[in-house]
């Protein structure tokens, strides 16, 4: 297991990374991103015309922020139409980092497994650094990891759903089984107790956007998933107490009457 | 005293400048009045109408938007409200109506209509009530059976911005505004420059929206697009904001069986027409309101750009010489005439403390 939060040979000391997307306004947008202490932004382009740069005043706005960039390829369906837009990205943010999501159903915005191998094994070969958002699927994250994805993006749940952890014998699962990739739960989470359980089980990070966005307080709830991360990380390293179906006393009870021990 | 008063950018909070200032009995008043455009004060039918004030959809809804905007804003929308009835006695009909809106969503946007409603600031005069099938039916008599839940807005409004536009010049022709077009502005250190020619004046008003981004850099473009449709056979009678996960769609029915349904909302300067994708969403919001619209007329698709600034709040700059209104977002027609009433009070304030020449 990584002891750092480590994306393609880079160390974050957050492992926090948030969306800039749906802001009520870009000044809370960047209010949000710095107070959450995150030091990578997730950004899109695709329906900004990036053929014209027509985004350029927003993403400059994210720029300013000098967190690392990690573009991505949101909307998109083809892989024709992901690789494009990753070679794009790269040209306007100077990045190799791209976040491959290619959508294979419209009404849950779920992942496609076999379109997304293709479009990795393309943008790797292209020299891109991919973090696949994909879902929680033990065979395909396998066949990512093998293909050279060094960073896998399972969900949690749909995008924008905020229904936290969905399946969490799959995320147990990946994580036991793919120990030395970097994995970062992506999407799904509504809380910053969410975000605190996949931390326990041992993920080496948390992505999201929604769910600091659309709160009523978005700089206050940056902060709150934070600490949420920060204290699954914390518990993850300092190892839980092994579960029982019994009480067990934390204080002594020789001394004590035995009617009171009843209980025990 | 015979001040003359530059008002820069033909656009909406421009217009309503000129108009608050060359009101009848107001003092000190402006001996002179010219009122710049950098393009035509008539609309052309292009797909990109570079003018937020021509292709919005032109809706006052400050209790909805009091979801995102402050409580001093949603005021400042109230007293738009009182401005424009004034206005209206002073026009023509724009098609001013309050009859308030209703807010719907299909189950899979259902937890987004509540969500919503349950962020709305509620306001002294104004709450939003939830309607059952009998009370919706009684407002909106077409939209009965199809929609489960809807919240009722009241004292929500909105007008016809093309019949106020067009109405508006003519008032201000009438009161002897100069009206200037093909009159592109530009700031030298302290001069003014207009066609070759240094401009004078005693007090300049800037309300050029995107065309002072050199001067307010942090202005940025957001991309709006908006259609208009005729469907003589939709009987709705007023607004209806139809959730989508991304925007604040709204279908406004402005007379004579004319719909507005936008707008859309890009973080993107791209002056190109319309997309695909932004017509669809916009062709099915209507649809799925009502089926009739399936037979209604496109009349016209437009995309514009709205000038925000970083806190999507208005601002208004002063300085001797020279007041800067910007950043109307997309609540222009929301926060216009209260925001030039503010306008107007400083400019009077100004001619009444200074007499000093900053432009010339």
């Amino acid at each position: 297991m990584n002891p750092d939060f480590n994306v393609y040979g880079t160390k974050l000391s957050s492992r926090l990374i948030l969306g800039s997307a749906l802001y009520p306004n870009p000044a809370l947008m960047q209010q949000a991103l710095q107070q959450s202490g995150c030091e990578a932004v997730t950004l899109s382009l695709r329906r900004q015309a990036p053929e014209q740069q027509g985004g350029e005043q927003f993403w400059q706005l994210v720029r300013d922020l000098k967190l690392r960039l990690l573009p991505n390829t949101a909307g998109c369906h083809s892989v024709q139409q992901a690789v494009t837009l990753a070679q794009m990205s790269r040209e306007i943010f100077q990045t190799n980092w791209i976040k491959l999501e290619l959508i294979g159903d419209d009404y849950n915005l779920q992942p496609d497994p076999i379109l997304l191998l293709q479009a990795a094994e393309q943008l790797l070969a292209d020299g891109f650094e991919v973090l696949p958002y994909c879902t929680d699927d033990l065979v395909l994250c396998k066949r990512l990891y093998e293909l050279g994805c060094k960073v896998l993006m399972p969900w949690a749940a749909p995008i924008g759903s905020g229904l936290g952890v969905l399946n969490p014998y799959a995320l147990r699962t990946l994580r036991e089984r793919l120990p030395d990739a970097t994995l970062i739960v992506d999407a799904g989470l509504g809380l910053p107790s969410h975000a605190c359980q996949v931390m326990e089980m041992g993920f080496d990070g948390v992505l999201l956007n929604s769910a600091v966005a659309l709160a009523k307080d978005p700089v206050l709830m940056a902060q709150a998933f934070s600490h949420a991360v920060a204290a699954g990380r914390s518990a993850f390293l300092a190892g839980a107490m092994p579960k029982q179906d019994f009480a067990s006393p934390s204080t002594p009870v020789l001394g004590m009457p035995f009617w009171l021990q009843e209980a025990t | 005293m015979s001040q003359t008063l530059l008002i820069l950018g033909g656009g909406l909070i421009g217009r309503l400048s000129a108009l608050a200032l060359s009101a009848p009995g107001l003092w000190p008043k402006p001996a002179r009045i010219r009122l710049l455009e950098k393009g035509s004060f008539t609309a052309t039918p292009t797909m990109y109408q570079n003018s937020a004030a021509v292709v919005a959809a032109a809706m006052l809804s400050p209790l909805a938007e009091s979801v995102l905007l402050e409580q001093d804003l949603v005021e400042l929308g109230y007293r738009s409200m009182q401005l424009w009835q004034q206005l209206q006695q002073q026009l023509p009909d724009f098609g001013l109506q309050q009859q308030g809106a209703l807010l719907l969503a299909h189950p899979q946007q259902q937890h987004l209509l509540l969500h919503l409603v349950s962020q709305i600031k509620a306001q002294p005069e104004y709450k939003a009530k939830w309607l059952n099938k009998t009370e919706l039916k009684e407002l909106e008599p077409s939209l009965a059976g199809r929609f489960q839940h809807s919240c009722y807005l009241p004292g929500e409004g909105q007008l016809d911005n093309q019949a106020f536009l067009k109405h508006s010049l003519q008032l201000l022709q009438q009161r002897g505004v100069s009206l200037e077009a093909q009159s592109p502005v530009e700031f030298k250190g302290d001069h003014l420059w207009c066609n070759g020619k240094l401009q004078q004046a005693d007090l300049v008003i800037d309300c050029r929206g995107l065309g002072a981004s050199t001067e307010l850099p942090q202005l940025r473009a957001v991309r709006g697009e908006v259609l208009r449709v005729k469907a003589p056979a939709v009987k709705l009678s007023r607004p209806v904001r139809l959730f989508h996960p991304r925007y604040a769609l709204y279908i406004a029915p402005k007379g004579e069986g004319i719909f507005v349904v936008g707008a859309t909302e890009l973080e993107s300067a791209d002056q190109s027409g319309p997309s695909v994708r932004s017509t669809l969403e916009l062709l099915s919001a209507l649809y799925s309101v009502d089926p009739a619209f399936a037979d209604a007329e496109i009349l016209s698709l437009q995309a514009s750009a709205r000038p925000a600034l970083p806190d999507n709040r208005p601002a208004i700059h002063q300085q001797p010489g020279l007041i800067r209104v910007n950043g109307l977002y997309r609540h222009g027609y929301l926060l216009g005439p209260a925001l030039a009433e503010q306008v107007a009070q400083l400019a009077l304030l100004q001619f009444s403390e200074t007499k000093e020449l900053c432009y010339g």
